[in-house]
């Protein structure tokens, strides 16, 4: 039997009780439409996540104090001499406020050595203009959503003066507000990144700068580069050794490990959930394929006069059940990808604390998981047609003929 | 002369729970090339079970049935629809025409078995149409669209597409007025005179009269055989 003729006849079956195709090829359509739309855009946003995190640096660690404790020199170079520490350095963050276009709006201050920071995140990388001396201390570095409006008009140039609002808790009501003026030596490209760490919304200026012009005098902590990620476990283990509970340690890496098996587990979670959509179809698909062949049994008994075999009846019937599941396949990826890109166009908002940070990432939608998607609903049409073929092949013909 | 059928001692048994119903109870039946027969007899008799014994449509419970000399009573599901494909054309009371499928789909069926392409199919269903009776304007059209006669000449078509040499009807004309009977059985004398042996089942003197042998069934076996009256044929008697 010629695989045309197999396709025509499935079609010709299907296109006989249309109504009940149709109802079959939706329940089909569910499960690849739920497995694309959900796991392309949770993947989506892991990937996206996963990569910010990594692209913080991966060999970058920041050990910053816990409350009564300062760190000083002598910190920076206990820390600085442990094995497998490249380089350290201290850092000042604090935020203050900048008119960006027609309103003010909130600003990341860093202060920390400009060739450390290239160094530690290789994904920034400057637009415009050139990284300013240490030593110039007016001078800074503008987050790419600083220097550019959100129509993006550019409100900032090379050379252009920023001026900063920095507020400082005192204490109970009591704030000092401090207003200083930096000149743009470089704007950075836009980076895209919102997690953690906000590069596109931030003043990098020097550790000179961040102690005279801004009087900030407490680190707010000493970044450390190790030599790679892998000896990140024995520096953290070693700091621990060292100051116990004094401070805290952050390590973009073990970050980024953990995000990658917490985002492991939801994209599982997804696809599990999903599975049980394509479960229902497989009970849809067996539905109506066991009525139609019960409502067709005589017409198996003829096709078995006229000289088909048990094989040849299988595959009729099996193939209807793979026909129909390719079109509710199709469909469901179909929709489900567009149902995707607008779930993503949403975005998604983290709340922490005051911050609200949305991500916006576009669904992964790789060609893996469209072809596991669409074999899985082959599988769908296989198992649910499965029996009904079986048992339409196993009917005496003599049987199906007196069959009314 | 050249043996096509055998029917040795054939039995078929039927079972319900302990209750055995026999449908055939010791058939023994020659049939040559070119034979034109006819089976008579009252309902229940086993004439139909017969037929499906004969088109290996079901198995006997005992004795053997030889196709050509094949001994099929040993021969696969798949060796028996092989059988059944190549050497044996069917003509149902019913029709059985698949509704959904246009009359070309519907005779085609034999040759899709065969794998054989389409463009070579046309040319065959439409000479087997042609041999049945039937117009080429008819192909596209469904079934139900045609009346009962023109139907069953279209199953007619759909039974020799194959040349199969051998041509078993269940009561052909059991659902048709008198007037496409008569050109229902006009065709299978018309098929019967190019070589085709034919074998009809049928409670219908009228049309046992126009075979060349009738064999009389009555509680699954052969009680006699009576010889046509070609006087009292349908194609005689209805004008």
């Amino acid at each position: 039997m010629l695989l045309t003729d197999v396709l025509r006849f499935s079609y010709k079956a299907l296109t006989e009780k249309k109504l009940r195709a149709v109802l079959t090829i939706i329940g089909i359509s569910i499960g690849p439409l739920a497995l694309v739309m959900i796991y392309g855009v949770t993947s989506g946003y892991s990937n996206y996540i996963l990569q910010q995190i990594k692209g913080l640096g991966q060999n970058l660690i920041a050990v910053m104090p816990r409350q009564g404790y300062r760190f000083t020199e002598k910190d920076l170079d206990t820390l600085s001499t442990i094995s497998g520490v490249l380089d350290a350095t201290p850092f000042y963050s604090t935020q203050g406020e900048a008119r960006i276009g027609s309103s003010m709006q909130t600003v990341f201050i860093y202060a920390v050595r400009y060739d450390f920071i290239f160094k530690a995140i290789p994904s920034l990388k400057i637009m415009e203009g050139e990284i300013p001396a240490e030593t110039d201390i007016v001078k800074c570095i503008i987050g790419h959503d600083i220097a550019f409006d959100e129509n993006g008009n550019q409100v900032y140039h090379v050379g252009d003066a920023i001026s900063v609002t920095i507020y400082k808790i005192l204490g109970p009501g009591r704030i000092q507000a401090r207003r200083v003026v930096f000149l743009v030596s470089a704007i950075l490209s836009k980076y895209g990144g919102a997690a953690l760490l906000n590069p596109d919304m931030t003043i990098f200026i020097s550790i000179g700068a961040a102690e005279r012009l801004v009087g900030m005098k407490d680190w707010s902590g000493i970044l450390l580069y190790v030599v790679n990620p892998s000896v990140i476990g024995s520096v953290t283990d070693k700091i621990r050794e060292l100051y116990g509970n004094s401070v805290s340690i952050t390590s973009f890496y073990a970050i980024a490990q953990i995000a990658s098996s917490i985002t492991g587990a939801v994209n599982f979670m997804t696809f599990a959930a999903s599975m049980a959509a394509f479960a229902v179809a497989v009970a849809g698909v067996a539905a109506t394929m066991i009525t139609s062949v019960i409502e067709r049994t005589r017409e198996i008994g003829v096709l078995k006069a006229l000289g088909f075999t048990d094989g040849q009846v299988l595959t009729l019937i099996l193939s209807e059940g793979v026909v129909m599941s390719l079109i509710g396949g199709g469909i469901g990826v179909a929709v489900g990808s567009i149902g995707a890109y607008m779930l993503a166009e949403h975005g998604l908002t983290i709340h922490a604390g005051a911050t609200e940070i949305i991500v916006k990432a576009p669904p992964n939608l790789t060609p893996e998981l469209l072809t596991v998607t669409i074999i899985l609903t082959i599988l769908v049409g296989l198992l649910g047609s499965l029996f009904p073929a079986y048992r339409a092949a196993k009917i005496p013909p003599a049987v199906a003929l007196r069959y009314d | 002369m050249d043996k096509i059928i055998e029917l040795i001692n054939v039995k078929k048994a039927y079972r319900t729970g302990n209750i055995v119903t026999w449908g055939l109870r010791g058939v023994d039946l020659v049939v040559y090339r070119r034979d034109y027969i006819s089976v008579m007899g009252p309902s229940g008799s086993g004439k139909s079970t017969l037929l499906n014994m004969i088109g290996l449509l079901d198995v006997p419970s005992e004795g053997k049935v030889l196709i050509d000399g094949i001994d099929t009573s040993k021969l696969s599901s798949k060796k028996l629809a092989y059988l059944r494909n190549r050497k044996i054309g069917f003509v149902f009371q019913q029709f059985n025409l698949i509704s959904r499928f246009t009359v070309l789909e519907n005779i085609e069926l034999p040759l899709v078995v065969r794998s054989i392409p389409r463009r070579k199919r046309i040319p065959k269903v439409k000479e087997a149409l042609k041999m049945a009776g039937g117009e080429e304007s008819w192909l596209p059209k469904k079934p139900t669209q045609l009346s009962g006669g023109q139907q069953q000449r279209v199953a007619i078509a759909r039974a020799i597409v194959g040349d199969p040499e051998i041509l078993l009807a269940d009561e052909p004309t059991g659902n048709l007025d008198r007037k496409s009977a008569k050109t229902v059985i006009e065709t299978f004398t018309e098929l019967n005179r190019r070589g085709q042996t034919i074998i009809i089942v049928t409670h219908d003197p009228e049309v046992a009269n126009c075979t060349n042998k009738i064999y009389l069934l009555r509680d699954g076996v052969i009680i006699g055989r009576e010889e046509p009256e070609p006087d009292k044929c349908i194609i005689r008697t209805v004008k």
